[in-house]
C-alpha cells in the first residue's frame, strides 16, 4: 500500500514528504472503525497523493488560492489550546441560557459534553462524536456516508479533508422524530501551525425534524492554522432540517467549509452560513433537490474587514419536478476585505415546475474593499421560474442623510444601515440570543 | 430665530433657489405655498443640509448659528427637524432602534434615556398619534402607505422636540381623520420657543394650524407674503394672480 501511495505521485521521494504527509503515508486502518470506512479513508489518502492542487485557471478557483487550504506544511492538531476563550464562553453561556439543548464541543478528536438533553434518545436518535457513531452504528451510517461527497472524483482538497478527517459529529434522527430541543455543536481549531478536519454527518429520516447549530470557534493564535470541515446532510421524505452555522474562527485561521445536502420528497432544508472570522475562508454549499416537492433555503450573512477573504460557492441542483430553492447571500465589506461569490442553479430536463431564486448582495463600505459576483443559470427544462441577480453598493447617501437629519452622527448612521442591510438574513436565525450575538458582533466589527 | 437671506442653491448645476429671503421669529408658525416644482422641498432640504444641493449664495442663521456651516446631524442636534415630503425607507432598521438612536443622539451622551424610559416615552407618543403599540417593531417606512410615512415623520417630531420644525407636505396622503390627529400633534408642539415652517397645498391644514404668516414661492423665490387670507385666495383662485403680479413687477 505504501509503495502504491508513493507510486501515485512518482516525482515525490519520501524525503520530500512533510511531517503531515509522512503521517498520511504511514496511516494504518483503525481497528475500531468499520472496514468500509477504513477502505474509504485509504482511497482518500491515495487520491490526496494522486491529485494536484487546483490552479487559478480552474474557474472555481478564480477568486481563491487553493494553496491557502492545503495542509502541506502544517501538522495534525494535537495539543488543543483548550476549551476556553471569551468566544467559547459566550457560546456556552448562550447554550446554557437557552436550556434544553444538546451541546458538544470538540478540538481535534477530543470531545467535551456540555449538556445532553434526553429528548433525542427518547425518540430513538443520537448525537455522537463521529468516531463513536461509526464504531457503534457503522452499518446504519454506511449508505449515507457513501451517498455523500466523493473525494477522489472531486479534487485534492476534498480528498485532503477525508484523508485527514479527525473528528466531528453525527446526528441521527429516526423516522418521525420531531426534536423540539436544539442541538449545538462546537468545533474548535487546534494550536498554531496545525490543521483540524472535522466532519459532520446529519441524518434526518422521513418526517423527522430538528434544528442544529454549528459554531466554528477559533483562538487568537499568532501562527497560521487551518480548518477543513464538511457537513453532509440527508433530509428524508417530509423531513425538515434547519441548520445555522456560525463561523468565528481566529484571525490567522484559513478555512475550507464544504456543505452537501441531499433532499428527498417534500422535505425542507434551511441552511444559514454566517461568516465573521477567519482569514481566507472558502464556503461551498451544495443542495441537491433529488425528489419532487423538495424545498431548500440557503442564506448567507458575512461581515469582513482587514484583509479577510471570503469565497462563496453555491449550487442549487434541481433534479426533480416541483422543487424550489431560495438563496440569499449578503456581505458587508470593510477595510481591504474581499468577497467573491459564484453560484449555479442547475435545472435538469425533468425538473419541470421548478422555482429557483438566487440573490447575492454586497455592501462595499471602503474604497479598498471589493466584491465579485458571478451567478450562473443552467436550465434544461422549459416550465420553470428562475430569477437571479447580484448587487454591489455602498450605503445610500439619501439614507445616510435621513438618519443624520435625526441627529444621528455619520458613524452611527452607517452602523445602523449596515445592520439593517444584514437584518434580512439575520432575521432568519431561529434563535433570538444567537441573533443578538450576531448583531452585537456586527456592531463590534464596525467599530 | 430663523433668518434666511438671499439664499441660492442648485442641484446638478441647475439653479433651483434663486434668492430666498425669509425670517421666522421664535414661537411663530409660517405656511408656505407654491406650485409644484417651485422649490419648496428644495428650500427645506437645503435648511436640513441635504448634500445633494450646493448653496451658491446667501446665508441662513438659526439661533445665531451659521446653519450652512453645519453638518446635517449637527443641525438636527441644534434643533432643526425636517418632516420629509418623501421619507426614506430604511429596510432592516426597526423604528424603535432608529428612534432610540435619534433620541439619544439629540440628548447627548450625558443625558441618554434608559431603555425602559425610552420605551415608555415611545408608547406615549404612539398613543397620541393613535398608532398601535407594535409600531416600533416595523422597519423604518418599509412598505408603509403614504399616510403611514407621514405619521411616522410626526412621531419623530414629537419624540425629538425640535426647536425648528420644517413640515413638507405632511398633510398630503392623509385622510381626514389622520389629518386631524397630525394637526392636533402639531398644535400641541406650538410653544414660544419653537418655530415652524409648513409647506402645504391645502387650506384644511392651515385652517387647523392657523399660521401666523403665509408665503408664496414661485420659481425659487418667495414672491409674496401675507396672513392666512393670502392662502385662502390661492386656494380659491390658484396661482395665476401671483404670476401676473410678479410679471408686472418684473416689467
Ligand atoms: N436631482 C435633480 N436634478 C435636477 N433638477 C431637480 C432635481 N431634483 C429636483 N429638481 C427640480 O427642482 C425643482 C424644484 O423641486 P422641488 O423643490 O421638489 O419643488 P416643490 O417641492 O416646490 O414641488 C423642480 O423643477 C425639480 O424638477
Ligand atoms: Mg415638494
Amino acid at each position: 500500500m505504501e509503495a502504491g501511495v508513493l507510486a501515485a505521485e512518482p516525482g515525490v521521494r519520501a524525503a520530500e514528504l512533510s511531517v503531515l504527509e509522512t503521517k498520511l503515508r504511514d496511516w494504518a486502518p483503525d481497528p475500531e472503525l468499520p472496514d468500509w470506512f477504513n477502505a474509504s479513508r485509504r482511497l482518500a489518502i491515495e487520491a490526496y497523493f494522486a491529485l494536484e492542487l487546483p490552479q487559478r485557471s480552474n474557474e472555481s478557483w478564480h477568486y481563491g488560492d487553493a494553496r491557502r487550504f492545503h495542509a502541506g506544511s502544517l501538522d495534525i492538531a494535537s495539543a488543543s489550546p483548550g476549551f476556553s476563550g471569551a468566544e467559547y464562553e459566550r457560546i456556552c453561556k448562550l447554550s446554557r441560557e437557552y436550556g434544553r439543548v444538546t451541546c458538544l464541543s470538540m478540538v481535534g478528536d477530543r470531545v467535551e459534553e456540555l449538556s445532553q438533553s434526553p429528548a433525542l434518545s427518547e425518540l430513538g436518535g443520537f448525537v455522537l462524536p463521529l468516531r463513536k457513531a461509526l464504531a457503534q452504528h457503522g452499518e446504519l451510517l454506511r449508505p449515507y456516508w457513501q451517498q455523500g461527497l466523493l473525494p477522489a472524483g472531486r479534487d485534492k482538497l476534498t480528498a485532503q479533508h477525508y484523508a485527514l478527517l479527525d473528528g466531528g459529529f453525527c446526528v441521527y434522527l429516526p423516522k418521525g422524530a420531531e426534536l423540539k430541543d436544539d442541538i449545538h455543536l462546537i468545533l474548535e481549531t487546534g494550536e498554531g501551525g496545525s490543521v483540524v478536519s472535522p466532519h459532520i454527518l446529519l441524518i434526518a429520516e422521513a418526517r423527522s425534524s430538528a434544528r442544529v447549530f454549528i459554531h466554528n470557534l477559533g483562538h487568537p493564535e499568532q501562527e497560521r492554522n487551518l480548518q477543513t470541515s464538511a457537513i453532509q446532510s440527508f433530509v428524508g421524505a417530509g423531513a425538515q432540517l434547519m441548520l445555522t452555522k456560525l463561523q468565528n474562527l481566529g484571525p490567522k485561521t484559513d478555512a475550507l467549509m464544504i456543505e452537501y445536502a441531499r433532499l428527498q420528497r417534500d422535505s425542507r432544508y434551511d441552511t444559514i452560513s454566517i461568516n465573521l472570522g477567519g482569514s481566507n475562508v472558502r464556503t461551498e454549499v451544495e443542495t441537491h433537490l433529488a425528489e419532487p416537492g423538495a424545498d431548500a433555503r440557503l442564506s448567507g450573512l458575512s461581515i469582513a474587514r482587514g484583509r479577510q477573504r471570503y469565497d462563496f460557492h453555491t449550487f442549487q441542483n434541481h433534479m426533480a419536478p416541483h422543487t424550489s430553492s431560495n438563496l440569499l447571500f449578503k456581505s458587508a465589506l470593510l477595510g481591504r476585505a474581499r468577497a467573491s461569490y459564484q453560484g449555479l442553479i442547475d435545472v435538469h430536463p425533468s425538473a419541470q415546475s421548478t422555482d429557483a431564486y438566487q440573490s447575492n448582495r454586497s455592501l462595499v463600505l471602503s474604497p479598498d474593499a471589493r466584491s465579485d459576483s458571478s451567478p450562473q443559470l443552467e436550465i434544461e427544462a422549459n416550465d420553470v421560474r428562475c430569477t437571479h441577480g447580484s448587487t454591489t453598493s455602498n450605503v445610500s447617501r439619501d439614507e445616510m442623510f435621513y438618519l443624520q437629519t435625526r441627529g444621528i452622527k455619520p458613524e452611527l448612521a452607517r452602523k445602523l444601515l449596515v445592520q439593517g442591510f444584514l437584518t434580512e438574513v439575520a432575521d432568519r436565525i431561529p434563535l433570538q440570543p444567537l441573533r443578538d450575538y450576531v448583531e452585537s458582533f456586527i456592531l463590534e466589527r464596525m467599530a | 430665530m430663523l433668518k434666511i437671506e438671499g439664499l441660492r442653491a442648485s442641484i446638478e448645476d441647475k439653479e433651483i433657489l434663486r434668492g430666498v429671503d425669509l425670517e421666522i421669529p421664535a414661537g411663530a408658525v409660517h405656511g408656505i405655498m407654491g406650485p409644484n416644482g417651485s422649490g419648496k422641498s428644495t428650500l427645506v432640504k437645503v435648511l436640513a443640509g441635504d448634500p445633494a444641493y450646493t448653496v451658491t449664495e446667501g446665508s441662513v442663521s438659526y439661533k445665531g448659528m451659521d446653519l450652512l456651516e453645519m453638518e446635517p446631524d449637527e443641525r438636527a442636534r441644534s434643533g432643526v427637524f425636517l418632516a420629509f415630503q418623501y421619507p426614506m425607507e430604511i429596510p432592516g432598521v426597526s423604528i424603535a432602534n432608529f428612534l432610540r438612536a435619534a433620541v439619544n443622539s439629540i440628548r447627548g451622551p450625558e443625558n441618554e434615556l434608559p431603555t425602559f424610559q425610552f420605551y415608555a416615552l415611545l408608547q406615549d407618543k404612539l398613543r397620541e398619534l393613535q398608532l398601535d403599540e407594535f409600531w416600533g417593531n416595523r422597519y423604518v417606512n418599509e412598505g408603509f402607505s403614504g399616510g403611514e410615512k407621514k405619521r411616522n415623520e410626526i412621531l419623530q417630531m414629537l419624540l425629538l422636540e425640535p426647536g425648528l420644525c420644517l413640515l413638507d407636505e405632511t398633510d398630503s396622503g392623509l385622510d381626514v381623520d389622520a389629518l386631524k390627529i397630525v394637526s392636533d400633534g402639531v398644535n400641541r408642539m406650538r410653544s414660544p420657543e419653537r418655530s415652524m415652517l409648513i409647506v402645504t397645498h391645502y387650506m384644511r391644514l392651515l385652517d387647523y394650524i392657523a399660521p401666523d404668516r403665509c408665503h408664496i414661492m414661485l420659481d425659487g423665490r418667495i414672491v409674496q407674503s401675507g396672513d392666512i387670507e393670502l392662502a385662502r385666495r390661492i386656494d380659491s383662485e390658484g396661482y395665476e394672480f401671483i404670476r401676473t403680479g410678479v410679471a408686472e413687477t418684473n416689467v
